[in-house]
């Protein structure tokens, strides 16, 4: 697998509409498998069906119901009512009263009216079941169903990526790869039936699967007892060759010094569909290192990296570090930005990268000139307009971001720096423009 | 002279003769004992420098380069051109050592750089590989300039060939920013070290370069031409002193360049010395009209041009002022010459940079020159004017006869008698006209042999020198002369005129042997 891309990381924070200052972010590309359920269950709610509402509602009225009532006063006819009236039954939405001496012991009074003298038989009598009264309320019903599905998981960690896109299935079953002999298949794959059968929270925080699955409708219940799945590798096919592909997977939390426990979310990155896991995460379902709290993180990343002890309780408010930085290393963080901005620090932890977010300032007043001539540089066009006033709102910017009162180049220092830069001397010559061109001549102008 | 017998018609060419003045170049060897001299004007504040053609040392550039090392603030150079990789080499250095401050007046359109090689001031010969290596050494320069921090504009009729130092020092020159030009062609030029003078030019240029620029590439690591416009404000005519003053042509805005020649010319009360790229257009013109003048005050005249016979105004141009009074005007042609001046009675000279053709340079476009009012600077010009002279490549004669351009060592071609065969498409009486009222001339195009008749007749032939045979095939529908060489005029040929039944084609061209 090829080490993620911060940019690429970035962006599936930006596309998963993740606005917040991150401290820190954790990635790793993850080869995607594709796991194959015969039978998947899911409950589904429905509307109540009119017929049924029908039944229900009259057996609320009348306090107890027989097939004779129904057809007498919806005039469903002797054989709908009487099937009608044992499927809600079966279905538990009434409950019998049994054989009870033809007595109507919970007949209530009614007003309305029978439509038709009805030859259907009189019994069973039925009541309304606690499940029949919720429904009624609700004008709706759980359904429950049995799906099959592919889903699509990284193995380690096991973690849920997305479902199989059917519309790309362009292939008949018998055309399809072998699936994994049970040796290949990844060893965490085989707690499936432990980890589907957790309630839904625990379950997300397990490996990624929440109440429901997106691209499928109705809650998820879990694997049918005994039921077969299989495992494929998930390929691409690129230049007459199968690739795997693959998915990133992104960790990412914002520290605040008035909260001791992180917040970490998950983040998963594929072609076509980004998605963000919102509810936290146990970041041990990925780690050995505690990384719940700031400082165990801290010390899980400086046992890890060979960085000078910077960090060590300058977290800002805005979630950043503060770290002070002499020229090499400033220069190195500075990124593409033409401002002043926080930049990320990358390190690693185990086969994670990472990059945490720091907010940099000069060490001495080298480092911040290196600095000042970098961002500048960077700033021709506004040069072009006016460089005095570029040279000096940039040094108040980077004073003003870096909380110091550090003397930086006057613009006639930096007009002379600048020059060996050839692409920037456009913006050098207009500056001089005036002096070489036009103020000499004026005076010989305004004489004549 | 035509006969009619009865064979048919018989003309006799030779007699017939071309209109205006033709040049026939002089064997080398005449020259080669007049050598090249510096004339001095004796001041410290005018400096006359010309271009050493002897010894290719290149004064021009040489002073140029002195100036351009010594800017402490600024250098303004206006030329066409800039193929010339010294001068380059020193604006460079300049701009590198100044940090900017070095603004360039060029050609920078992809078109007028491709132009380049038909510009019609061409003053080098008409090589068509030696042109197209200086427009892409104009090309490549254009580039280094960028790069080493000169700001580059371009004004599409600017002509103008001066430099301004610091606004202490200007120079105009007839030169074009080459290398044939500060090497090889009698080219000449004023140093002026005098701060209003220097001002006035530098004025001038601020305004050509701020405002009417219509394309520029500002410094950066390449060439980056992109298009540009301004607001063109009032401008205020150049001003100087009476004895050295800057004149200028600005399009319709100024024309005190006109003036000045006018002014020069109609001062002359003995002689007057003009040099010039090209004479054309002159009858009815203001400057033809003052030259008139001159010769009715009995003042001579010595002119000296580039001899280009091919151009047609300019033959009829010189013969107009010649014939005004051929004992007051001698005309002399130097291959090479390009530089621009007049000067009058050794006294006053103006030296420009544009040249005596009608509208362009005086009544539009962008030229500048400067006019002096003093003996040791007029004599200067003067007498390195009458040096080129002297070095003549070419005489002047007053519409020859071909017999006469023979006699003066011009090739002659198809002597003796000839039977000429016109084929069905070509009417014998349109042609006899054409043969017997014009110069005729061997022409060679892309290996055929072609008859040009005067100006504009061109017919392709075959010749069968066994049978004293000419075939005409067809007459050419335009008049194409690039890539021909004269093989000699038809000043000692008789033809007689025959029709031939049957069309000629290409097939049977091959007769010649």
């Amino acid at each position: 697998m090829s080490n993620p891309k911060l940019t690429d990381v970035t962006g599936l924070l930006r596309s998963a509409l993740s606005v917040n200052q991150q401290t820190a972010i954790l990635a790793k590309e993850v080869p995607i498998y594709e796991v194959e359920f015969s039978e998947l269950e899911f409950s589904e709610e429905i509307s109540l069906p009119l017929s049924d509402w029908a039944v229900l509602a009259l057996t609320r009225a009348l306090g107890e119901i027989s097939p004779n009532d129904v057809d007498s006063y919806l005039g469903l006819g002797a054989t709908v009512s009487v099937s009608l009236l044992h499927r809600l039954l079966e279905n538990g939405f009434l409950n019998s009263l049994g054989n009870e001496n033809g007595i109507n012991s919970n007949r209530k009074p009614t007003k309305a009216e029978k439509i038709n003298e009805s030859f259907a038989e009189a019994t069973p009598k039925c009541y309304l079941s606690q499940t029949g009264f919720k429904a009624l309320e609700l004008g709706m019903i759980v359904q429950h169903r049995v799906r099959s599905a592919r889903l699509l998981f990284s193995a380690d960690p096991l973690f849920f990526i997305g479902i199989a896109d059917e519309k790309k299935q362009n292939y008949v079953t018998h055309q399809r790869k072998r699936p994994l002999e049970s040796a290949d298949v990844p060893k965490s794959f085989h707690k499936f039936d432990a980890l589907f059968a957790l309630p839904s929270i625990e379950r997300l925080s397990s490996c990624g699967i929440e109440a429901t699955i997106p691209g499928l409708p109705g809650r998820f219940v879990g694997v049918k007892p005994g039921s077969q799945w299989e495992v494929r590798r998930s390929e691409l096919r690129t230049e007459n060759k199968f690739v795997q592909r693959t998915a990133l997977l992104a960790l990412a939390m914002h520290a605040s010094f008035r909260d001791s426990k992180l917040n970490w979310k998950v983040y998963v990155g594929q072609a076509r569909s980004n998605r963000v896991i919102t509810p936290s995460i146990n970041p041990s379902l990925f780690f050995d290192d505690d990384l719940n709290s700031l400082s165990s993180f801290l010390a899980a990343l400086e046992s890890n990296e060979k960085w000078p002890r910077l960090l060590g309780g300058n977290l800002r408010e805005d979630g950043a570090f503060d770290v002070l930085c002499n020229t090499e290393f400033l220069l190195s963080l500075m990124g593409d930005s033409a401002i002043p901005a926080d930049s990320r620090l990358p390190f690693t932890l185990g086969d994670w990268h990472g990059w945490l977010l720091i907010h940099t300032a000069p060490s001495n007043s080298e480092a911040g000139r290196a600095a000042f001539y970098t961002l500048l540089q960077r700033q021709d066009a506004s040069l072009r307009q006016d460089f005095d006033l570029t040279c000096a709102k940039l040094a108040d910017t980077l004073n003003a971001y870096w909380s110091m009162e550090l003397k930086l180049p006057s613009a006639e220092e930096a007009a002379s720096e600048l020059w060996k830069k050839p692409a920037l001397r456009a913006a050098l010559c207009k500056r001089r423009l005036q002096t070489d061109l036009v103020l000499p001549y004026e005076s010989a102008e305004v004489e004549k | 002279m035509i006969d009619t017998t009865s064979k048919g018609t018989v003309i006799h060419l030779g007699e017939q003769r071309l209109q205006g003045i033709y040049f026939v170049e002089l064997p080398k060897e005449d020259k080669e004992n007049l050598p090249y001299r510096k004339h001095q004007t004796m001041r410290n504040d005018i400096i006359h420098v010309s271009t050493d053609d002897m010894s290719r040392n290149a004064h021009i550039r040489n002073a140029l380069i002195e100036l351009i090392s010594k800017a402490k603030h600024k250098v303004l150079f206006c030329s066409f051109l800039f193929a010339d990789d010294k001068i380059v080499g020193a604006l460079c250095e300049a701009a590198e050592r100044l940090h900017g401050g070095v603004y360039i007046l060029t050609a920078l359109d992809k078109h007028l750089r491709a132009e380049i090689i038909d510009e019609p001031d061409s003053d080098v010969d008409k090589n068509t590989t030696k042109l197209q290596e200086r427009a892409r050494r104009h090309d490549e320069h254009l580039g280094r300039l960028a790069y080493a921090g000169a700001w580059l504009r371009s004004v599409e009729d600017c002509h103008a060939k001066f430099c301004v130092v610091d606004d202490i020092c200007a120079v105009v020159t007839s030169a074009n920013a080459t290398q044939e030009a500060y090497e090889s062609n009698p080219e000449d030029g004023f140093i002026l070290l005098n701060n209003d003078v220097a001002k006035e030019f530098g004025r001038l240029f601020s305004y050509i370069w701020r405002h009417l620029a219509t394309l520029e590439s500002v410094p950066g690591s390449r060439l980056d031409v992109h298009s540009c416009k301004f607001q063109v404000p009032t401008w205020s005519n150049l001003t100087g002193e009476s004895k050295i003053r800057p004149v200028a042509t600005l399009r319709t805005t100024e024309n005190s360049l006109l003036s000045a020649a006018i002014e020069v010319i109609d001062r002359a009360q003995k002689h007057i010395s003009i040099a010039t790229y090209s004479f054309m257009n002159m009858k009815n013109h203001p400057i033809g009209d003052a030259l008139m003048r001159a010769l009715e005050r009995k003042v001579t005249i010595d002119l000296l041009v580039q001899p280009r016979n091919h151009i047609d105004e300019q033959r009829l141009s010189l013969a107009w002022l010649l014939n005004l009074s051929p004992e007051q005007v001698r005309i002399f042609g130097h291959r090479r010459t390009h530089t621009k001046s007049i000067v009058a009675d050794g006294q006053t000279v103006l030296l420009w940079t544009g040249n005596l053709e009608s509208r362009h340079g005086w009544l539009n476009g962008i030229e500048v020159g400067i006019v002096i009012d003093d003996k040791s600077a007029a004599s200067a010009v003067s007498a390195w004017t009458k040096d080129v002279m002297l070095r003549h490549t070419h005489v002047a004669f007053n519409s020859p006869s071909m017999f006469e351009l023979v006699t003066a060592g011009q090739l002659s071609a198809l002597k003796g008698e000839w039977v000429l065969y016109l084929s069905p498409p070509i009417q014998t009486e349109f042609f006899v006209d054409a043969l017997s009222g014009n110069t005729v001339e061997l022409l060679e195009m892309n290996g055929k042999s072609v008859l040009r008749c005067g100006k504009e007749l061109l017919f392709d032939i075959t010749i069968d020198l066994e049978n004293r045979r000419i075939n005409v095939l067809k007459r050419y529908g335009k008049n194409i002369f690039v890539g021909s060489t004269s093989k000699g005029w038809l000043a000692e040929s008789v033809v007689s005129i025959a029709r031939q039944n049957t069309p000629l084609n290409y097939k049977n061209k091959n007769s010649r042997k």
